[in-house]
Parts: structure tokens; C-alpha cells; sequence
């Protein structure tokens, strides 16, 4: 990344490229016409059905939905048409992606073509907004045209300096639903016009203006454009950055100008963000960050970084809701130890992230904010779908689901959730991000909002494996106010005992590494795709020189019962604090006898009130005995299963000894992260909290979700999950799962770390 | 505070005795009851249970709170480790079994005052179990008996709620909540109100003595639950109803009579005894329902999943145990050997706390007795006429010191000495007897020589009162004493002085001296002054 960018001119001819400009706006009007009548229909339907027309409705729908279709061509045609105006020898090599978010299909982009083409050094891609969904039809007779474009533009590339691609790309716009407006964004017109204006706010007027002349190009690409497509495009983020920055060709103040630019872009439609930093203060911040490091003085690898904080953590600035109306204006005095770790290593709280309220829910469906969307809309193979059309939109997960959307989809570099029994890892691999959790205990706790306190962990979103080593470093620190905060002496002890085979690992390769594949996790509801995918990462880790060693875990089917049982105990127990006395939500207008049941009526959402129902029954006298109890015995069988199968001991216990040379245990775990790849959100919402759709989804059955990830919490030890590859029958992405013995971090991070830069 | 002195000091007039008849009386009428105790002592810490935040009493309302205290979200409990060891010597005092590991639970219920919806406390595994505190004849029992220990157990207290300040609002005052507790609760081995009472102050001792609380219930710093149950003489045990908000020793006892007057009445008129929760309404002498067993919370005791298990070494405990104070029952006994107190005298000064430690301070190099007296009838008292506790009190050890060895020696008179005493009780400068003695002149005037001289002058004026002396009326002698007390202002050695008189007169006195040594009764001493 560090060479400059070729120049590559286009210089259309005057005449035809206006004749295409005037087509496009006419297309555009056209489309913004149907965008009305869609928009009018709606309302309609919505009032018929309201009023119990069902069926009237649904013609009305039905009619829409053609309008909708013929948006789509509209918007399709008129978007060639620009193209094809300023690229008037290219219209060929006009690559449709849908959904992705531009800064996501970068780096699959760049790989795919690496691929294809067997080139290794696709240095720049060049990004245009603004497309929103694309017809079926449209699809099938455009993608075999994008192919052949593709190898086009491959010669084309060879042609003129073969060692430097450009790619031109247009990308759809991940809003999804009526976004007619921004389809072809004023930006994009402008910034491709000789005497067009740009708008410096706009986060690629760097990338178009690239086109406009060499000089401009070299000048832009060696800050902003190539800071941003660096970083965000790149795998090993916060390497890059270093990298870019100590030879001062990426600024901290692009830095948050690019993430406020996507913020400003595609904040809403993702709804990844509950409360955004006040931008002065991050600007003021990230300038001084850059100082220090123009000084030669930065705070840490993390100096200017922004970084998005799940709304469960609490922070002096910002509100803090936990997703809920109960916190809705909740003002937290003071800082959670892991933001005054990320304070002082010079990082950017950017925003506050979207979360299922309470950190309950797997779907991020049950946010106080409104749904968070799966930014993630392709496969990364660039074939189009229906899938974002509003009936179709994905879930992020939960319930960390704003933090890994915001990862995904660039509003931030690097974002913190919560786990507690999949929360970080479930919405990592349906966005197709990194999602770790350390072994409980090892990252303070103090200031996270509890859930289940025996079982929560503050986990780590990034793009990429190595970032999460960063950031693991600078967070992973002894607290004295968290009582159950891994002590010192735990840690060196942990150091010590491991140090031999610490030594022992191959810096490049995964030799002498043993893996083992549970059996048990083949679950009934495992996809098939999912599985095809786990096999592939099966035969990834052995070119990479692991050994595979089939295991046995056999008391993983009742870790999903038990993990529900004393989760939601504690977090009946949890959110009894929530009465409205002394912070949150307070119902003021009532008698005073019924002030609490009437403010936590309120103030809980429908999700978190089922729990601390379920929570409370289990806690009853008498139930106590019958299902708690046997839920924590349940729990010590699970420990106990991983404790058999690893060959380092559980530093916890005493007595344990290392069993290095045992060939039928392992290092480390390998399993899907989740049974599925994202859901649909309507398929997410259970009958009982939106009766109109009769879709007899259970609110208990979005547990099961949760099957993959829980095991490695109830246990308290480390996961990770790591992209995996996309489905077959979707798509869309899906992490594998590493995990690893309680305190054994490194060797998690060291053989996750291998998978994902043998995976791109 | 002084009232417990007092309280020993005149057994008559004690509210026991009243308590004791009706006791007796139930007795009398074939009835039994059974009583056990349930505790709440606060621990005395610098910093709350689970927080660093200062504990108060009187501080100005919630300032001494942090964001543990108050339950914000994102907080984790930290335990106090001075709590701990508090709650352990407590438990080594009443001669409970340490558990070595014992963990934190949390009791579910709804109350303003309650933060986090929960309070931490000890229900599964407690931090000590068994015990037993005797109550001997010296407590005031008339046969010897011994009150056992269930458990001993940590957890927090609540905040308060106070619902009488403005109409139709409750306000809170959170400075108390998360200060630590220590939770005693007894067997049901207590018969009467009598000995009920006597644990309670003999537990207050007891912790007293430790260290581990103040113990003071008109503070709050120590209250007391009580559950009693009525039954024939000979029959099962009766269903038992708990009392609460007992803020007295004194409405303890009272309560429990009322409770058991009641519970008799109630089946001996055919009715039926109802568990419940029941309060005492000081003005009628009757208790109330304050709740049934129906509207009984259902606790939902879970174990607390931020406090990992409290496990204490065998060694912190030995460390422990061998660092005890001095507890009340052997300090008593070496104290009536050692110093030869009377039963009497040791039970008051272990009434109060530092009293016993102040004694021996002051006692070294000097007599026990003098010492005592000094102490029980004199300090005690002139810092109880001004309502300063013992624990307040101004007079340090040295200062007291001073004076009984100024009156030992025959330097100042014992009324001098009590003028001493006052100022010193007044001042706050600590000044010793003897600077106090030189600025007022008051130094006794042993000066044989110029006693004869008042003497003979006296006599002289007074022939005919100096014949009828001389003609065996000795008793008029005290007139002349009188005169010459009078005349120095008190400060004349009645030693010397009646030495000085008798050769004067050539006739042998038998006047009382003034020297508190010689052990005479106060009332005596108090009649010859006021002449």
C-alpha cells in the first residue's frame, strides 16, 4: 500500500457524456416519481389495513411493489448512464454489488479479482455510491455481463500498467428500503463533473475527484483515500495504520472525518449507533492525537483511534441506555475501567452502539433504537439480491448487534460489546467481523451494565484478528473494583506454566498444533451450508499444518438449558435495581402503591420483561432447588468436558497438570459460531410482540441461536469468532468459532489469527 | 449511657423487677414461652460492606454515598476485609465455628430503601455457625444458664426511609445503606423477658468489648428482632409470632411480656395463634399486627455471582484468635481477684465501654479501692449530671490519677477533690489536680502549727464551748472543727486538725475524718461536711 497509485485518466468524449448526464437525470426524476407513489402506497396500505381491509392492503402492496421493481430499473438505468458518460469506453466493466456497504466489499472486491485474475497487486479501487437494490432479472442477465466485464477490465489493467489496477465499482447503498434520494447522490454527480463542486464533508470526494487528474490523485490517495481504503479496506487495520502513520501518509483527523463521513451516510439505514460523540470534541481530540504522533509521542497503537462502545458501558460523555426506555436518559458519573483504559492509550469514543435492551436478545430486534440492520447484503461474490428489500431486511445479531454493524460497515474502526453467551460472537459472524471474548474475568467489568454476572465478559469487534490483539492488550488489566476480575498472580502464574508451549508455537504456521472438532455441535439445527463451511475450515487449519483431532464433549446439550436457567436468574436478580427511584425511567402520573410496577412495566421491553419473569420463576422458593441448583451442577459437567479435552491445564484448578504429548487433546476448539446465517428481522420478532403478523415464532425459539456460543460461557473460557466464508445457499457470511483453555488467550489468537490471513 | 450504671447500682428500682413478677406469674399459671433473638449489629467500620464510601451516623442526609451504595448500574460489590475480621472475632467471642468458606447470597425484595432490590447477606453458608453466650448470676439471672448461637452472618444494611416528614412522600436517606451487619441470630433458649433483656445487654458488651460494633440501639448502631411462642407446661411448642422495631432494651422486654399476655389470652379464650409480624405500641404496652404469613415475601435467595467465595485460611483465624481482647466474663473474674472488687463494683465498670481499661490505667501505683470509689460514684456521676457518655468522657486517666494521689496523700481534702474533678469535667484544657489545686489556693492546710494557732484563738473566744467539751460533750467538737473549716475555707486537714484539736483540748475526739481511704459511708462523710 505504501507504492503511489498510477494515474489513469479518462477524458469522454464532451458531447456523448452530456447527452448520458441528461438521461440519468431523467431517469433519476423518473425514479424519484416512483419513489412517491411507493412511499403514497404504503400509507395506503398501512390505513387499509389498520381500518381491516387485509386484502385490499395487499393488492395495494402488490401494486407497490411493481412501482417498487420499476424504481430499481429507473434507478439501475440511470446509474449506467452516469457511468457511462464519464466512462464512455467502460460501460463494460461497471461491477453492480448490492447491499455491501462500500468499505466492506473493498477487500472482497480486491480478493475476488486477486483471485480471479491471479493478480496480487489490486492496489486501488475506486468506490461510487449510490445504488440501492437491484431487480432479480436485472441480476441474472447483468452478472455473467459483470464477469465478462471484470476480465475486460483485466486486460484493460494489463494494458495499462498491469501491475496497478483500478477498479471502478459501483456499489449499492446498504439504506435498503424507499432511498430513492440518495440513489445517485448529489456527490457522486458533482464530484465526476469537470466544473463540478465536491463536498469536502462527503467521505469519498477524495476517491472521485481521484479520477479528475494525476496530481489530484497522488495528492488525495496519499492522505484520506488511501488512509480510507487502507484502513478500512485492509485486514490488519491498526498495523496499517501504524504503518501509514509513521510515515505520516494517514492523518487522525481523516481519520474521524472518514467515520463521521460513513456515520453521516449510512448511519441511519444501519441504525448501528445510539448516541454519536458531539463532532468538535472528537475533531479537537483527534487533532491533538495527531500532534503526538507527528511528535512522536502517541499515547499507544490506539492514539486517535475511534472506537464505537456497546450502550451497556458506561461512559462520562454520552448517554448510556442499555437499548432501553428504562436508561433512555441515563447519564452514568462515571467510566467504566475499560473506557478509561481506551481514554488513556488516546482512543476515540466515537458513539454509543445499538444493543438488544439489557444485552437480551440475539437478533437486535429488541432495542428501545429500533432494529439494527445487517449491513453485511451480499456474499461477498457480488451476485444480487432481493434480500434488502424492506421484507427482507437481515439481523445483525445480538445483542451486540450496533457494535458489529458499525464494524462492519466502517462508522469506527474497532468496537466493544458484551458477551454473555454469544453477544459479541453470534453478531460477528452474521456481519462478518471478527468477535472475541476473553476467559471471564481477564477485561474489567466494572461499568458494564450487568446481565448475568457470573457469565458477562466485555468482548472485542474488529475486522480483523490482529486489531483484537491490540486491543485485548491495552484492556486486558487487573481491577480492584471488579471483584471477580482475574487477579495478578493468576496472570503471571499463567504466563509461567504456559511459557513452554508459548514457545513452542510456529510464528507462521499452525505445526505442532492440535485441533479438536466436537461432535456434539453437530446440532439438529445446524445448517447445511454451515456445515459445508465448518469443513472447509477444517481442511484450512490442516494446510496450515494443524492437526485435527476428533473429540468428545458430551454434556454440550445441556449447556443451552442451564445457561438459560442461571442467565436469567441472575438477570432478574440484575435489573431489580431498575425502579425508577433514584435514575431511568420514573412513571411520575400514578398512585403511589403501584410506582414501581407501573415504572418497570414501562420501562422494559417486551424481551427483558419475559426474562426477569422467567428469571424470577426459576428463583422461586421451592424452584430453587429444582432447577437452579441442577442448572449450576450442569454447568460444572461443561467446565469439566473442556477441562478433559485441552492438554493445558485449567489454571483455576489446582492439581491440574499440563498433558502436552497427549495426541487425543488439543489446543484449541473449532466450531460454527452459529447455526445459521443472519436471519431475516421479521423472522426475528415473535408473534407476541407483533400479533398482526401471525407468524407463530415463539420468543423462546430465537434462543436456540445462542446453542454454538454458549458452551464457551458457561465455562468462562476464551472464543473467538473469525469470518468463515458465506453460504451456499445465501450468501451471506458466517464466523467458525475458536476456542481455547480458560487464561489461554494467546494460543487462541495466534492460530485465529493464521486462519484469517490464510482465508484472504 | 450512665443510666446503666445506675441501673446496677439500684436493682430495686429497675424495670426488671416488674418484668420479673410477670414472668413469674405466667409461670405460676402453668404457661410456657419461648424466645430467640435475632440480631442486626452494625459493624464498626470506617468504610461501608462492599464500598470505600465512610459509614455515618448523624452525617448530613446522603452525603456519605457512592455509586455502589446507590446501586448504579455497571457497579460491583468489593467486601471490606475489616468487616470480615470484625465479624470473625465476634464469632471467636461467642465461641462459634468459623466456616472456612462462606459465600455472599442475595435476599430479593422491593423497597425504596433497599438500592439494588436485593440486599447481600449470608443465607446458604454463613460466616460462622453454633456458639453460645452464658448468662450467669452476675447478669442479673438467678440461676446460670446458656443462650445458643445459630449462625453469625455479614450482609448489608438498608438505607432509610422516613414517612412522616412531609404529607403524602417518603424521603430517603441512603447514608446507611451498604454499612455493614452482622446478623446473630440465637436458638429459642430464652424463657422470660428477664433473661431475654440480660442477653441483649450482655451482647452488647460482648461486642463492645470486641471491637466490632458500638452497639447502641437508641443509634440504631443495634437492633433486635424477637420471636416468641406460648405453650401449656408440658406441650409442643406454640406457633411464635416475631417482634420488630424494638428500639430499647427496656420495649424489648416490654414487648415480649405484652406478646406473651397476649398469646395466652388469645388461647385461653379458645382462639388460635397466627404466624405473623407483629410491632409494639409503647403508649398502650401492646404489640400490633404489622403483617401475616400470607403477604410473606418470597426472598428468592440466589447466590451472589459478583463475590466469590470468602475463604478464610486457618491461619488468619489462629492470628485471630490469639489477638483477642480481653473478653467481659474473664475480665470480670480477674478483675474482683486481682484489684479485690467487690461483684458489685466490677459489673459497673465493665458496664461501660473503656471503663474496665480506664480503671486499670489509672489503678497503676495506686489502690483499687480508692481508685474505684473514685470512678463509680464521682467521675460517673458528674459527667452523667451533664449527659456526656463514658466514651465522651474529658477526664483522662492521668488527670484522674492526679487527683487520687493529691487526696492519697493528704494534699488536698476529698470536698477539694471533687471541685477538681468538676473543672476538669468543664475545662477542655487537660490540666492536672495539682496546677488546678495551686491556681485556686485550695491546697489542704496541714500545717500543725498554724492549726494550733486557729485552735488555741478559737478556744479562747469560746471558753465556755471548750469546758463542756472537756466535760465529756465531745460531740460539740465538731463545732469547733466546723469553725475552722469554715475559716480556711475547707482546706484544713482533718487529720491534722483533729490531731491539733485533741491535744488543744487534752480530750479524745471521736470525729470521723474526711479521707475517702478510710472507706467510710458516703452518707456519714456528707453530714459532717454540711455542717
Amino acid at each position: 500500500m505504501g507504492n503511489q497509485p498510477s494515474a489513469i485518466q479518462f477524458q469522454p468524449a464532451i458531447d456523448a457524456r452530456n447527452d448520458k448526464l441528461e438521461d440519468a437525470t431523467h431517469l433519476r426524476y423518473l425514479a424519484t416519481e416512483e419513489s412517491k407513489f411507493i412511499r403514497e402506497s404504503d400509507q395506503e396500505a398501512e390505513t387499509a389495513r389498520l381500518q381491516g381491509h387485509i386484502s385490499a392492503a395487499e393488492e395495494i402492496e402488490k401494486q407497490a411493489d411493481i412501482h417498487r421493481l420499476r424504481m430499481h430499473e429507473h434507478n439501475q438505468a440511470a446509474a449506467k448512464a452516469i457511468f457511462l458518460a464519464n466512462n464512455p469506453s467502460r460501460d463494460s466493466h461497471v461491477l453492480l454489488t448490492h447491499g455491501l456497504s462500500s468499505n466492506e466489499a473493498i477487500p472482497l472486491v480486491r480478493d475476488h479479482l486477486a483471485r480471479l485474475y491471479n493478480i496480487d497487486s489490486i492496489k486501488h479501487i475506486v468506490i461510487l455510491t449510490g445504488l440501492d437494490v437491484i431487480p432479480q432479472d436485472v441480476i441474472e442477465t447483468f452478472w455473467p455481463a459483470a464477469e465478462r466485464a471484470m476480465r475486460d477490465f483485466d486486460v484493460d489493467i494489463q494494458c495499462n500498467k498491469p501491475s496497478d489496477g483500478v477498479i471502478y465499482i459501483r456499489f449499492g447503498d446498504s439504506n435498503g428500503g424507499d432511498s430513492s434520494d440518495n440513489l445517485l447522490s448529489q456527490d457522486f454527480l458533482q464530484s465526476d463533473l469537470p466544473s463540478g463542486r465536491h463536498d469536502d464533508d462527503s467521505p469519498w470526494s477524495g476517491m472521485f475527484t481521484a479520477s479528475k487528474s494525476t496530481e489530484d490523485m497522488m495528492n488525495k490517495w496519499s492522505g484520506v483515500a488511501v488512509g480510507a481504503a487502507a484502513l478500512f479496506g485492509s485486514a490488519a487495520v491498526a498495523a496499517m495504520l501504524n504503518k501509514l502513520r509513521n510515515t505520516h501518509q494517514v492523518d487522525a483527523n481523516d481519520i474521524i472525518k472518514e467515520c463521521l463521513g460513513n456515520i453521516k451516510e449510512r448511519g441511519k439505514a444501519v441504525n448501528a449507533y445510539i448516541s454519536v460523540e458531539d463532532r468538535d470534541y472528537l475533531q479537537q481530540q483527534a487533532s491533538e492525537a495527531q500532534t503526538r504522533w507527528l511528535k512522536g509521542q502517541s499515547k499507544s497503537v490506539l492514539d486517535g483511534v475511534p472506537i464505537a462502545i456497546k450502550d451497556n458501558i458506561c461512559t462520562e460523555r454520552m448517554k448510556t441506555t442499555c437499548g432501553s426506555k428504562m436508561l433512555q436518559d441515563f447519564q452514568s458519573p462515571y467510566d467504566a475501567t475499560v473506557i478509561k483504559l481506551l481514554r488513556k492509550a488516546g482512543a476515540l469514543i466515537i458513539a454509543k452502539a445499538n444493543m438488544d435492551q439489557f444485552g437480551m436478545g440475539s437478533a437486535n430486534v429488541y432495542s428501545h433504537f429500533g432494529h439494527v440492520n445487517n449491513p453485511q447484503n451480499t456474499d461477498g461474490h457480488f451476485h444480487l439480491s432481493m434480500e434488502s428489500l424492506p421484507s427482507h431486511k437481515r439481523s445483525a445479531g445480538g445483542s451486540s448487534g450496533g457494535s458489529a454493524a458499525a464494524v462492519a460497515s466502517d462508522l469506527c474502526f474497532a468496537a466493544l460489546g458484551s458477551d454473555t453467551g454469544g453477544s459479541v460472537r453470534l453478531p460477528a459472524s452474521y456481519c462478518g467481523v471478527v468477535g472475541f471474548k476473553p476467559s471471564y474475568g481477564r477485561i474489567s467489568r466494572r461499568g458494564l451494565v450487568a446481565y448475568a454476572n457470573s457469565l458477562d465478559t466485555i468482548g472485542i469487534l474488529t475486522k480483523d484478528v490482529a486489531d483484537v490483539e491490540l486491543l485485548y492488550g491495552i484492556l486486558s488489566k487487573y481491577d480492584n473494583q471488579d471483584p471477580t476480575s482475574m487477579l495478578p498472580d493468576l496472570r503471571e502464574r499463567i504466563e509461567q506454566e504456559f511459557a513452554q508451549h508459548y514457545d513452542d508455537l510456529d510464528q507462521d504456521s499452525l505445526k505442532g498444533i492440535r485441533i479438536g472438532i466436537p461432535q456434539e455441535y453437530r446440532v439438529q439445527e445446524l445448517n447445511e451450508s454451515i456445515v459445508n463451511i465448518w469443513e472447509a475450515g477444517i481442511r484450512q487449519l490442516k494446510e496450515l499444518g494443524a492437526e485435527i483431532v476428533p473429540i468428545s464433549l458430551p454434556h454440550t446439550q445441556y449447556a443451552l438449558p442451564a445457561y438459560y436457567i442461571l442467565a436469567l436468574a441472575e438477570a432478574s436478580s440484575n435489573l431489580a435495581r431498575f425502579d425508577g427511584m433514584r435514575y431511568g425511567y420514573s412513571d411520575d402520573n400514578q398512585e403511589s402503591d403501584l410506582l414501581y410496577a407501573d415504572t418497570r412495566t414501562e420501562g422494559f421491553g417486551s424481551e427483558v420483561k419475559r426474562r426477569i419473569m422467567m428469571g424470577t420463576f426459576v428463583l422461586s422458593s421451592g424452584l430453587y432447588e429444582e432447577h437452579f441448583l441442577p442448572a449450576q451442577k450442569l454447568r460444572r459437567l461443561v467446565q469439566q468436558d473442556f477441562n478433559d479435552v485441552f492438554s493445558l491445564p485449567n489454571p483455576l484448578l489446582e492439581n491440574a497438570v499440563a498433558d502436552l504429548n497427549n495426541m487425543k487433546k488439543v489446543h484449541a476448539i473449532l466450531t460454527p459460531s452459529a447455526i445459521s446465517t443472519a436471519p431475516s428481522i421479521n423472522s426475528s420478532i415473535p408473534e407476541a410482540d407483533n400479533p398482526k403478523h401471525h407468524s407463530k415464532i415463539k420468543a423462546v425459539d430465537a434462543f436456540v441461536n445462542d446453542v454454538m456460543t454458549v458452551p464457551a460461557s458457561l465455562a468462562g473460557i476464551p472464543a473467538i469468532t473469525v469470518p468463515g466464508g458465506v453460504s451456499r445457499v445465501d450468501g451471506w457470511p458466517v464466523g467458525l468459532q475458536l476456542l481455547s483453555q480458560y487464561g489461554d488467550e494467546r494460543t487462541l489468537l495466534h492460530i485465529a489469527n493464521q486462519f484469517q490471513k490464510s482465508s484472504s | 449511657m450512665f443510666r446503666c450504671t445506675i441501673f446496677y447500682a439500684s436493682k430495686s428500682a429497675s424495670p426488671n423487677a416488674h418484668i420479673l413478677r410477670r414472668g413469674l406469674q405466667t409461670r405460676a399459671n402453668g404457661w410456657n414461652a419461648i424466645i430467640g433473638l435475632e440480631i442486626h449489629a452494625q459493624i464498626d467500620t470506617r468504610t461501608k460492606l462492599f464500598s470505600d464510601t465512610l459509614t455515618s451516623f448523624n452525617s448530613p442526609v446522603n452525603t456519605n454515598i457512592s455509586v455502589v451504595d446507590a446501586a448504579f448500574p455497571g457497579v460491583q460489590p468489593t467486601l471490606n476485609e475489616k468487616c470480615v475480621e470484625l465479624a470473625v472475632k465476634t464469632a471467636i467471642a461467642l465461641g462459634s465455628t468459623i466456616n472456612k468458606r462462606s459465600t455472599f447470597d442475595r435476599k430479593h425484595y422491593f423497597y425504596p430503601d433497599l438500592p439494588q432490590g436485593y440486599q447481600i447477606t449470608q443465607h446458604f453458608k454463613p460466616i460462622a455457625n453454633g456458639g453460645v453466650l452464658p448468662l450467669l448470676e452476675k447478669d442479673g439471672i438467678s440461676k446460670p444458664m446458656q443462650v445458643r448461637i445459630e449462625q453469625v452472618q455479614l450482609e448489608q444494611d438498608t438505607g432509610k426511609s422516613m414517612h412522616d416528614m412531609r404529607p403524602n412522600m417518603t424521603l430517603l436517606d441512603l447514608n446507611r445503606a451498604g454499612s455493614g451487619l452482622m446478623e446473630i441470630v440465637t436458638k429459642p433458649d430464652m424463657r422470660s423477658a428477664l433473661e431475654a433483656g440480660q442477653f441483649v445487654k450482655k451482647l452488647q458488651a460482648l461486642l463492645r468489648s470486641v471491637g466490632s460494633s458500638n452497639a447502641n440501639m437508641e443509634e440504631g448502631s443495634f437492633r433486635c428482632d424477637v420471636n416468641v411462642s406460648v405453650h401449656k407446661h408440658g406441650e409442643e411448642w406454640g406457633t411464635r409470632c416475631e417482634l420488630k422495631n424494638l428500639n430499647s432494651v427496656r420495649f424489648i422486654s416490654a414487648a415480649i411480656d405484652a406478646e406473651i399476655e397476649r398469646q395466652i389470652e388469645v388461647l385461653q379464650s379458645g382462639g388460635r395463634i397466627d404466624q405473623e409480624t407483629r410491632g409494639y405500641d409503647v403508649e398502650n404496652g401492646k404489640t400490633f399486627r404489622l403483617r401475616g404469613k400470607e403477604t410473606a415475601h418470597d426472598y428468592r435467595y440466589m447466590p451472589e455471582p459478583d463475590l466469590p467465595t470468602l475463604i478464610l485460611t486457618e491461619e488468619y483465624i489462629e492470628t485471630l484468635r490469639n489477638n483477642m481482647p480481653e473478653l467481659p466474663d474473664a475480665k470480670w473474674s480477674r478483675m474482683v481477684k486481682q484489684y479485690s472488687l467487690s461483684d458489685h463494683d466490677a459489673t459497673v465498670l465493665l458496664s461501660e465501654a473503656g471503663a474496665a481499661e480506664y480503671f486499670e490505667t489509672v489503678c497503676k501505683g495506686r489502690p483499687p479501692k480508692l481508685v474505684v470509689n473514685w470512678m463509680t460514684h464521682e467521675l460517673f456521676g458528674q459527667i452523667a449530671s451533664k449527659g456526656v457518655s463514658f466514651s465522651a468522657n474529658p477526664v483522662s486517666a492521668d488527670q484522674l490519677g492526679s487527683i487520687v494521689d493529691l487526696v492519697q496523700s493528704g494534699a488536698i481534702t476529698g470536698m477539694t477533690a471533687k471541685n477538681v474533678l468538676k473543672i476538669m469535667v468543664d475545662e477542655t484544657q487537660p490540666r492536672l489536680a495539682l496546677d488546678i489545686v495551686e491556681e485556686k489556693g485550695w491546697k489542704k492546710v496541714g500545717d500543725e502549727s498554724k492549726l494550733r494557732e486557729m485552735c488555741l484563738a478559737l478556744m479562747n473566744q469560746n471558753p465556755d464551748k471548750v469546758a463542756s467539751i472537756r466535760s465529756g460533750n465531745t460531740k460539740l467538737a465538731t463545732w469547733l472543727i466546723g469553725q475552722i473549716m469554715r475559716d480556711t475555707r475547707g482546706l484544713a486537714d482533718p487529720v491534722a486538725l483533729n490531731k491539733v484539736l485533741e491535744e488543744a483540748l487534752g480530750v479524745k475526739l471521736d470525729v470521723p475524718s474526711n479521707n475517702m481511704s478510710q472507706g467510710k459511708s458516703k452518707k456519714s462523710k456528707k453530714s459532717q461536711l454540711s455542717k
